[in-house]
């Protein structure tokens, strides 16, 4: 968003006219007149690439988490605007779930920037104390209000809930979400508008609930995407849900396809961030490569307990089979521990009729569990499940276990 | 305290110290629990009442952990007390490793805090 009140930094009252006069070779005071003006053109393009560096640095590494895939991306306004305040993130909440934000702030250059730093911080702290949507916003208008200089912020802020597929959206003065589904039209998710950050004392922000079908995509965007110099903000909204209809709802491509048609359809000059998530479950076959790290065996559960479910598990089988993956996972990650850095592991899951097995298996030399004060570990996994099997060979460890399902478990 | 899986919070009744887990137990935070659990033991409770209700996932580093701490508890003649739902599926996971024999089940916290409260063994 910029902000209209906002100079730029060219200092016009540098060079009257009538100091310029005709070019005197060797005059002194055309000298140090053209010299100043270099300075501060040099200095235009320092603040630029400062203010273009510290934004760029500070949006966020977008979380991997199995059963979502992310894409986002930042484009800076251009010359005469330059770097404005929007951002977007990402935050992993427990349970699964993320929590999805994007804003943008008044002003330009590295003021701006920097109170987008600001603003960063504690949307992530009111979010990380697992708070509704509702509640987010209403923290941060009162942290605006109380705390902070500057011009006006608006902010969206959802829960994407990838068990449930459910998106939970509340809007302070920000344009709503697009949902791309499988199978139908784009449509904007209802979102309650409330008021900008910092304008209210008393604002009402409510949320909204959606459904997300499998492989729906969620598209948060800035202003810069839907209104530009020639393009009203319904107009902006109308076209670019018809853009829609034509792109890939696969993240990636969709970030990719609406950068490509803004400058036609908005004219804009305004900076712009987007952020795409889509539900992508498991399919029949579980695949995956983690790297062999203690923070990944939390988003190996995850995509393992998901996959479980979809194939007709019992919440009792889902638990004791996780538990046994779970084992067997941490124990990946202990041998890998002392080996190369980007040692990874893998989860391979599958189902032949009732009969469910998952294999793990990593790069690292299978040790005792009692060597890692892990020795309830190995009894637990064969009591939890039928079979177990460890092949430790120069290559790595593969762990297979297999258990057959109850009759009556959903196929 | 909290990380970004396990959050921990504490409360006192009558006297009996309840510490409630929500989130996943695993290696990667068990021996920070621990630690944190330990810290809020004294000498004049009768025992610690350890509510499992909504800890979603506890593997045999939290099972372990759980072994650790009633036998911390014991040599001060204090006892553990776990509480977990009746059909809670972790139930068939810490019944396989006997955890009753060092920390008995029970299905409520009132229930479990009943029990310590009675005097004697």
């Amino acid at each position: 968003m910029v902000d209209p009140e906002a100079e730029g930094a060219a200092p016009e009252r540098a060079v009257p006219p009538e100091e310029v006069g005709e070019p005197a070779e060797g005059d002194p005071i055309l000298g140090a007149t053209i010299d100043a003006l270099k300075r501060a053109a040099h200095g235009v393009e320092i603040e630029r690439e400062v203010a273009e560096t510290l934004q760029r640095s500070l949006l966020p590494k977008l979380p991997a988490i199995p059963g979502l895939k992310l894409a986002a991306r930042y484009r800076p306004g251009s010359a005469e605007t330059r770097i404005g305040g929007d951002w977007y993130d990402a935050i992993p909440l427990r349970g699964g779930k993320v929590g999805i934000a994007i804003g943008d702030v008044v002003g330009r250059g590295v003021q701006a920037a920097a109170r987008m730093a600001h603003l960063q911080s504690a949307l992530r702290a009111y979010a990380l104390e697992a708070l509704r949507p509702e509640l987010v916003l209403e923290r941060m208008n009162s942290f605006v209000l109380e705390g902070e200089k500057g011009g006006m912020v608006t902010l969206l802020y959802a829960i994407v809930d990838p068990d449930a597929s459910t998106l939970q959206v509340a809007t302070a003065g920000h344009p709503p979400p697009l949902i791309l589904r499988p199978g139908g039209g784009p449509t904007f998710a209802e979102a309650p508008a409330g008021s900008p950050l910092g304008v209210n004392r008393f604002p009402s922000y409510a949320e909204s609930l959606a459904t997300l079908d499998p492989w729906s995509t969620v598209l948060l965007y800035t202003d810069g995407l839907v209104e530009g110099p020639e393009l009203p903000l319904g107009e902006g909204l109308d076209g670019l849900r018809t853009t829609a209809e034509d792109v890939p709802a696969e993240p990636e491509g969709l970030c990719r396809a609406l950068l490509s048609t803004v400058d036609s359809r908005a004219g804009s000059r305004d900076d712009l961030a987007l952020l795409a998530i889509q539900l992508t479950p498991p399919g029949e076959v579980l695949s995956l490569a983690t790297p062999a790290k203690p923070s990944s065996l939390a988003l190996m559960r995850r995509a393992v307990a998901q996959w479980l479910r979809l194939s007709g598990a019992s919440e009792a089988e889902v638990y004791e089979m996780l538990v046994a993956c779970g084992e067997a996972c941490a124990n990946a990650v202990a041998h890998a521990h002392s080996a190369i850095s980007d040692a990874q592991f893998e989860v391979q899951a599958e189902r032949d009729g009732p009969q469910v097995q998952i294999v793990v298996s990593d790069g690292g030399t299978w040790r005792p569990p009692s060597e890692q004060g892990r020795g309830r570990g190995l009894p637990l996994m064969r009591e939890l499940m039928d079979e177990v099997e460890i092949e430790p060979s120069a290559e790595g460890t593969t762990v297979t276990m297999r258990r057959r399902l109850r009759e009556g478990g959903a196929a | 305290m909290r990380d970004p899986l396990v959050e921990l919070s504490f409360d006192e009744v009558d006297s009996v110290l309840v510490g409630r887990i929500e989130g996943e137990i695993e290696s990667i935070n068990a021996d920070q629990l621990r630690g944190a659990l330990s810290q809020r033991l004294t000498n004049d409770t009768p025992g610690l009442v350890l509510d499992l209700t909504q800890a979603g996932y506890l593997d045999s580093a939290g099972v372990e952990l759980l072994f650790d701490l009633a036998r911390r508890l014991r040599t001060h003649r204090q006892q553990l007390r776990l509480v977990v739902p009746a059909d809670a599926p972790m139930r068939r996971v810490l019944d396989l490793c006997d955890i009753e024999e060092v920390a008995p089940m029970d299905a409520t916290v009132e229930a479990a805090i009943e029990v310590l409260r009675e005097p004697g063994e």
